[in-house]
Order: C-alpha cells, then structure tokens, then sequence
C-alpha cells in the first residue's frame, strides 16, 4: 500500500475545492486516519465558511418557492380539492351507464359479433384473392376454357414432358404471348403442362355441384387415364392429381 | 436546527427541508454567485438553478469528506464557472466575464478593480494584508483555479498554496480573536 504525503497548503485548497478527485481522495484517506489534519481542516472549513457568512448578499425574494415549486411542483393552493360527496351521485350516474353499455354490448352483439366478424372475414379474403386471379388474366376465359381442353385432349395422347410444351403449342397456335401467359401460368401453380392444367384451371370460379352433373362414364375414364399417366410418371405429387379427381368425381 | 438534523431531512427529500436549507444559505450562496457574475438579474437565476443542483446532488454528499457548507460552495463554484466557460454565457455576456481560460485575452486589471470597487468583502477579510486579501477574494469568490492564479500572478503553484495556506492561518486567527 502506497503512503500519501501532504504539500503545505492542501488542506486548504482541499476545502477551497481546488485538487483533483484522485489528490482529494487521497487526502481524505489521510484525514481520516490522522486526528490533527482532521482538526485542522475543520478548522480551515470553518473559516471559509465564517467567511462567506460575514459577505452574505442579500438574496432577491421568491426565488426560493420558484425553486420549491420546480423541485417539488407544488399545485396551486386556491384551487381546493372537490370534496368526494359532492362529486358521488355523478360518479353513480356514470358507473351505471358504464356498466349498462357494457350488459348491452354482450346481449346485443355477443356471438353474433363474432359469426359476423368471421363469416366476413372469409367472404372478404376469398373473393378478393380469386377477384385479383380473374383481373390479372392474361388472355380471355374463352381461351383458357380452349386451352384446358387442348391440354387434356393432349395428355391423354401423350405424358407430361415437364415442360410447357403442349401449352406453348397452343399459345403459338392462336398468336398468343406465349412468355407472358406461361409467367402467369407459372406463377398460379402451373409449372408444367399437366400442372397447367390441373392446378391453374382449379383457380377459376367453380359452378356448384347439382344433381346431375356428375361427368360421364367416358369423361371420368379420360380423367382417370390422365392420372394414371402422372402416376406412371411419378414426377409429380400424385396425391394432389387423385385428390383433384376424387374431388370431381 | 443542527446540520445533522437538517441533513436528515435533505437526505429523505422533505420539502422542509429544502426550505431550511434555503432560508440558511441562500444569502451566502447569492453572495458568492454574484461576485463571480456581477450581474443580479443572472445571479438570481443561477441562485435558483444552485439550489435545484444541491437538492438534485444531496445523495453525492458524504459528510465524512467535509461539511455541507463548504460542499455547496465547491458546488456552487464549480456550476458558476461551468456556467461562465459555457459558449452561451460566452456570446451574450461577454462583458461581465470574471474570467476566462484564455488568460492573456481578459484584463485582468480592470477586472480586478471592478471586482474590488463592485461588491467589496466585508468583514475579518479586510484584517488581512492587500496580498493576501486579494489572493482570497480571487480564489474563493471569483472563481479563479489555483493554476490560473498562479500563472496570473506569475508564481509557481507551490507558492501559491504556500501564501493561501498563510493566509487563511491569519484569517482563522482573526476570527478567533473576534
């Protein structure tokens, strides 16, 4: 442990606030192990503090509230506080109202705020992500009702090379921008023909099943003799291919 | 009320506490603000802003390093100069400067006999010799580092403390014999 010597005169610019925080530090240390030095810087504190009485100014009024007030933002005395029984039959009244349009809302609205609230959910989501599919179209539903046929008529001759070619085929055919539609197709879930096929036609609007139109004997087979095609071909996920078909049939 | 007993009160921040503490002090603290700024108006706002420093602070004072009074005044001195070094302070008051870190650029001597003519010391202070006289007033009340004070007076800093320490030996002495 280091020992600490003291200058003539620190004391005294200790108390005058003139040494560093490390050189008062230290000085402390000294001070309260030595008994003298602690007198005598008491004694030095006394005189400066002697001092500084003897040349007192006189401090401007007010300053000492305003400083009581920012410290301890005292409110205003002249405005009284309301006593709590002149303020209660308001306080009723209120709590009544409250708690009433609280019983209302449950009676009222209840579980039809919420079937409501769900049943447009799904009204709202649905239409629009099928209504954004119709409007980015890009040829007529005329000609994508040409081209599914086209395709199925296709497939049913010859399997799914993966590719677009059948589909390109038939955009070539009717002068079509066989880039733009094939990116559109891509993009809908139609990464080949076949998918092309099976998964962009399911994206357009459905007519509802009615008694009676359940495809025919030749209609079903062809579909069949489709997925048996894709099977045999097992690129793809035939679940999805015999889920379509189960679904149809 | 004894210091401990006020001390208490500042230590749990109650309110009268701090009125004490004003009522006690203010007077002195302005005494010593405004010979370092030499201007009231600025004075009784850097009375308030002391004050609010010293209430903040209170939890930093530790009453083994010292009393509360000499722990404010170091405070109190310590703002004001922060105050005066401040570029603000700077731009709109240059005229009132006491001091400055740049030591040649101020005249010191006109500064001298402004502050000595101004607000003159009052009481045991004026028992002591010119020199030493005015080796207090610059040191304790106008702010002045013991570096500074020692290059404007052109001595070595171990003379300096040497002739503060003299100095405020005769000034102890002095109030002992009032």
């Amino acid at each position: 442990m280091g020992t600490y010597n003291i200058e003539d005169g620190e004391l005294e610019m200790l108390a005058l606030g003139q040494l560093s925080a490390r050189r008062e530090r230290e000085l402390f240390l000294l001070i309260e192990q030595n008994e003298t030095l602690l007198k005598e810087y008491e004694a030095i504190q006394d005189a400066l503090e002697k001092l500084a009485f003897e040349n007192a100014v006189e401090s401007p009024t007010g300053l000492g509230v305003a400083a009581k007030e920012q410290l301890f933002n005292n409110e205003d005395k002249s405005l009284k506080p309301i006593p709590f029984y002149k303020t209660s039959i308001f306080r009723l009244a209120a709590s009544i109202l409250f708690i009433g349009s609280i019983l209302a809302n449950i009676y009222f609205l209840g579980d039809t705020e919420n079937n409501v609230t769900a049943s447009s959910e799904a009204d709202i989501k649905e239409p629009t992500r099928q209504e954004a599919f119709m409007a980015a179209l890009p040829m007529d539903l005329v000609e994508f009702e040409e081209m599914f046929d086209y395709l199925q008529a296709s497939l049913e001759q010859n399997p799914c090379d993966m590719k677009f070619t059948i589909t390109r085929k038939f955009l070539s055919e009717r002068g079509l921008d066989e880039d733009a539609i094939v990116s559109f197709l891509f993009q809908e879930g139609g990464h080949c023909d076949c998918e092309v096929l099976m998964n962009v036609s399911m994206q357009f609007p459905q007519d509802p099943y009615k008694h009676g139109t359940v495809p025919n004997k030749t209609h079903r087979e062809a579909e069949i003799k489709l997925a048996l095609h894709l099977k045999e071909d097992s690129q793809f996920p035939t679940g999805t291919d015999l889920a379509i078909l189960a679904f149809r049939n | 009320m004894e210091e401990k007993q006020l001390l208490k009160l500042l230590k749990t921040k109650d309110e009268e506490g701090f009125q004490i503490l004003y009522r006690n002090y203010s007077d002195v603290i302005y005494g010593m603000i405004i010979r370092m700024l030499k201007d009231p108006d600025e004075s009784a706002d850097m009375l308030q802003e002391v004050f609010v420093r010293i209430w903040t602070k209170m939890d930093s004072y530790d009453s083994k390093k010292g009393r509360l009074f000499t722990w404010m005044a170091n405070l109190t001195r310590n703002f004001v100069i922060d105050r005066i070094r401040s570029a603000d302070y700077k731009n709109h008051n240059l005229n009132y400067f006491v001091r400055d870190d740049n030591v040649g650029s101020v005249n010191r001597k006109f500064n001298t006999e402004q502050n000595i003519n101004t607000i003159g010391l009052k009481g045991q202070v004026n028992e002591l010799k010119e020199n030493q006289r005015v080796l207090i007033q610059k040191i304790y009340f106008e702010g002045y580092t013991q570096v500074d004070l020692a290059e404007e007076l052109d001595i070595p800093l171990g003379t300096l403390k040497t002739r503060v320490r003299a100095a405020l030996k005769e000034l102890r002495k002095n109030f002992k014999e009032e």
